[in-house]
């Protein structure tokens, strides 16, 4: 028996793993998926593990040399690296080149591919890892969906909350303060709906509608400060397309901006951000004294739809006194190419301001033409960031806590429904790397797998803690510190 | 205790033959419609082999199996024990919880268990195998038996009904037949909300898909999935690939192909339908179906089918489904003027002549409502027995000897198609 034993226990070992014999050079680099060839990475990253395109594929075997030293080797049915030795070879290749040796056995031949390469960027990725809503795709409402954070160093996923945790309650987005959990806002909607409100004072769980206001608070931002976040308040709709080419067209029927006081729960009101037209999506810049939106002209709604086009605006914010401006000046104005401007998101080292375009509305996600520009603040330059778009939709950009240029962003490249993160640097141009998809263990598997939208991603420097249990018992508690309007 | 090995083997034939029974119970006594319809019309379950649907047999009897191999290998573990270290009472827990164990999994699974899947949908297990029946042979193509089966049925429910009537609809036998079952259910009413069953929502891909609106079919498919968490329903993901084939989204289509592809049951039929290398029947089939989408962009306000069936119909005239489900719609909610007002527009004045003795029967009603002159009954009454028949009618209003006139309906049956 025990030799029976011995033996299966030998065949499983040895089942995956072949070495190659009699190859053959085919003078091509290989397809691989993901597409990580020539992409530059930061050394932190977990490994950056693919399979050959190819459905066929027996076995892989990779080796993996860097530059600058170091060697590391994996064989099996994809390229799955192990964790560890990858960053020593990272680490020690930081600004140089690695490269990929790539042998595969196809049909019962093994094939030579020609090696391709991967940069070790110089610029760390300081965070800890990425945050995200995952979400079956937009169509109109949820049911298992939850928050989620991504180390990036490895591959763990952890539920920072789901709905099932509070009765099936709807999750808007995470907000931190530039990647710091310590200061976030999460939105529950539903029922027990509530904003969970995270600062130095602890948790606050208040209710954000009031009756002076338009909508509770929806997209926010914080300010660098800290006791700030300003939001968009809104009273979103949905309708569906009539023809195959587009699905769902999200539009508000009101929006405006105001600024929560989370220190006195009160909503800091500007007659300049709360008139009869649109605004919404506001970003502070990075010294706070500056809150940019996104606003377009009234239009009856949802007749004049796809005329909603908003423009890039800032108003002057005063943290001292906590008070907006009372004038709005237009940076960005697209009424003219006919264009709609979305999530503006300044650079945390001032530098520069990234959005998106799209034909008209203020759900980039769902235009298929949404793609990622970049302004550069000083100079007002602005540019189309081509060596990132894809022809599908692009959005939902955010920036690396640590100002390192590093960003990610969403994109819908991949099947048109499904949107998924990237990651890229900008260098001091403005011009970007190639990006890069998230790396998974196998990740053919798990994106072929994966029937969920990556919605709303941003980096977190470090690992968010919420204890599920007494967020719980909060939220279902119904006790709300209730926000007041700042007269 | 037990004194030798040839005990421990008598115990475990025993245990053999109790988990061969639990298999047998397993696989035979459910009738094998339960078992084709794993991850179809009401179910989220998943197998020990993933989720894969329409094993027919084969998913059940692997699962059972497997079930067993693990059982018998978790029954040896004792025997091995016995062997080395003596500790007997040890090894008899462990046989007995391995034996206990399979029958409370079978017991879990069998009709005698109140959380039994069909009761929880209110339906007998006879009723729900016979439910399953009919959205099975609806599945499959097989229109006829989707019929007879729903007409053999012993209590009718709103799926028989439904399927009945999208049956008929293929076959263009819709207006001649609805008023022969009930309930009179067309689904046009239905909407997809948080309220609705998921049952009903699992429906509703195949009207829209039916009638050419892939939208709402991809809607519907989709919300199948979102609404029953963690469901990876097999049969909505290929209906996303179909409609994203249809609507010649090869990105998002070859993203559910890639998908099924690794499913035993629907690889051939992923690989049949991959752009690039589809089989011949496999186009002709979503080239015929491309004909029918509405091409129209705009936005749709509200989700009232009335509103897609015109939208459909504005879009491609020779919709003859969704023209026969508008009329029949109206006939069901007894909205003549409606019904005349559509048939006027889809019908009269497109010279796109839908004779049918039901729609002949509701435009006499409107006629005689309206006191219209002869030649308004010559030019839409073309069946002569109609006239005949509506005067007999009228002479005797109301009377079961017209059961299943349009006539009777119209006085006498309550409205059942409901707003879900």
């Amino acid at each position: 028996m025990k030799y029976l034993l011995l033996i299966i226990t030998i065949i499983l070992l040895v089942a995956c793993v072949e070495h190659p014999s009699n190859v053959t050079k085919v003078g091509i680099q290989p397809k691989i998926y993901p597409d990580y060839i020539g992409v530059t990475i930061p050394s932190e990253i977990a490994p950056m593990n693919f399979s050959l395109e190819e459905e066929n594929v027996e076995c892989i075997e990779v080796t993996v040399k860097g530059v600058n030293g170091g060697e590391i080797h994996t064989n099996g049915e994809w390229a799955d690296f192990d964790i560890e030795d990858w960053h020593n070879l990272t680490r020690q290749n930081i600004g140089a080149t690695l490269k990929f040796s790539v042998v595969a056995k196809i049909e019962g031949k093994w094939k030579q591919y020609d090696t391709f390469e991967m940069y070790v960027s110089e610029r760390p990725m300081s965070d800890y890892g990425v945050t995200y809503r995952r979400i079956a795709p937009g169509f109109e409402t949820f049911s298992n969906i939850g928050i989620y954070q991504r180390c990036l160093a490895n591959f763990e996923e952890y539920a920072i909350l789901e709905s099932r945790a509070v009765d099936g309650g709807c999750m808007n987005c995470h907000y931190s303060n530039r990647g710091n959990p310590d200061q976030f806002s999460l939105h529950i909607r539903g029922k027990h709906g509530c904003t969970i409100l995270r600062n130095e004072d602890g948790d606050k769980y208040v209710d954000t509608k009031t009756k002076e206001t338009v909508g509770s608070c929806t997209y926010g931002y914080w300010h660098p400060g800290g006791r700030y976040c300003a939001y968009s308040l809104n009273r979103i709709y949905q309708n569906f397309y009539v023809g195959p080419d587009k699905i769902i067209e999200p539009w508000d029927a009101v929006s405006d901006i105001a600024v929560l006081d989370t220190k006195t729960n009160e909503l800091i009101m500007s007659s300049a951000t709360s008139t009869k037209d649109f605004e919404t999506t506001p970003a502070f810049s990075a010294d706070g004294k500056t809150l940019y939106f996104c606003k377009a002209q009234y239009r009856d709604m949802p007749a004049g739809y796809d005329k909603v086009c908003y423009s890039l605006c800032s108003i002057t914010f005063d943290e001292e006194h906590g008070r907006m401006g009372d004038s709005v000046s237009v940076i960005i104005d697209v009424e003219k190419i006919k264009k709609s401007l979305s999530l503006p998101r300044p650079s945390f080292d001032g530098r520069w301001l990234m959005y998106c375009l799209s034909d008209y509305g203020t759900t980039p996600l769902n235009r298929m033409e949404s793609d990622l520009y970049i302004m550069d603040i000083q100079t007002g330059e602005t540019r189309l960031m081509d060596e990132v778009n894809s022809r599908e939709a692009d959005a939902y950009h955010n920036w690396s806590s640590g100002a390192n240029g590093w960003f990610l962003f969403g994109s819908k490249r991949e099947d048109h429904i499904y949107s998924l993160l990237y990651f890229a640097c900008v260098d001091e141009t403005g011009h970007s790397t190639k990006p890069f998809l998230m790396p998974q263990r196998n990740p053919k598997k798990y994106y072929r797998d994966n029937l969920h939208s990556f919605n709303a991603p941003d980096f977190t420097a470090k690992k968010v803690e919420l204890d599920v249990i007494q967020t719980r018992a909060r939220v279902m508690s119904e006790s709300r510190e209730q926000v007041k309007v700042k007269h | 205790m037990l004194k030798n090995k040839y005990e421990y083997i008598a115990i475990g034939v025993v245990a053999f033959v109790i988990i061969a029974i639990c298999v047998f119970l397993e696989v035979c006594y459910p009738y094998h419609y339960y078992w084709q319809e794993q991850n179809a019309l009401f179910s989220d379950i998943y197998t020990l082999f993933g989720p894969y649907y329409y094993y027919k047999y084969a998913g059940p009897i692997l699962q059972m199996l497997s079930f067993l191999v693990i059982l018998l290998i978790l029954g040896y573990v004792p025997y091995i024990i016995i062997r080395k270290t003596g500790k007997k009472v040890l090894a008899n827990v462990i046989i007995t919880a391995v034996i206990l164990s399979d029958i409370y999994y079978t017991y879990l699974r069998s009709p005698f268990n109140e959380e039994y899947r069909p009761y929880q949908y209110g339906l007998s297990h006879h009723d729900f195998e016979q439910t399953l029946s009919v959205e099975t042979e609806y599945y499959f193509g097989n229109y006829r038996k989707v019929i007879d089966n729903a007409m053999k049925a012993d209590n009718p429910n709103i799926v028989m009904g439904f399927y009945y009537n999208l049956a008929n609809a293929q076959l263009g036998l819709l207006p001649d037949n609805i008023l022969k079952y009930d309930p009179k259910e067309l689904g046009t009413l239905w909407k997809i909300g948080e309220d609705t069953p998921i049952a009903v929502i699992n429906m509703m891909n195949d009207l829209y898909y039916a009638l050419g609106d892939m939208v709402y079919a991809e809607r519907a498919a989709m919300m199948s999935c979102v609404f029953s968490p963690n469901n990876k329903n097999m049969k909505m993901l290929k209906r996303l690939a179909e409609v994203n084939l249809v609507s010649a989204d090869t990105l998002a289509a070859m993203k559910y192909l890639r998908y099924l592809a690794y499913t035993p049951i629907y690889s051939k039929w992923a690989k049949e339908h991959t752009p690039g290398k589809m089989k011949d029947g496999a186009r002709l089939s979503i080239e015929t179906k491309r004909k029918y989408i509405n091409k129209q962009d705009t936005l749709r306000l509200g989700d009232n089918c009335r509103t897609i069936l015109i939208e459909l119909l504005e879009s491609n005239p020779d919709n003859e489904l969704a023209l026969d489900y508008l009329l029949c719609t109206d006939l069901m909610l007894k909205e003549i003027g409606t019904f005349k007002d559509d048939y006027d527009h889809y019908c009269m004045q497109r010279g796109n002549i839908r004779l049918s003795v039901l729609y002949q029967q509701a435009l006499a009603i409107f006629l005689a409502g309206t006191e219209a002159p002869k030649e308004e009954w010559e030019r839409y009454i073309s069946m002569p027995d109609v006239v005949q028949e509506f005067r007999q009618y009228n002479s005797h209003r109301g009377s079961e000897a017209f059961k299943g006139t349009y006539w009777y309906y119209f006085d006498k049956e309550d409205n059942n198609t409901k707003r879900r």
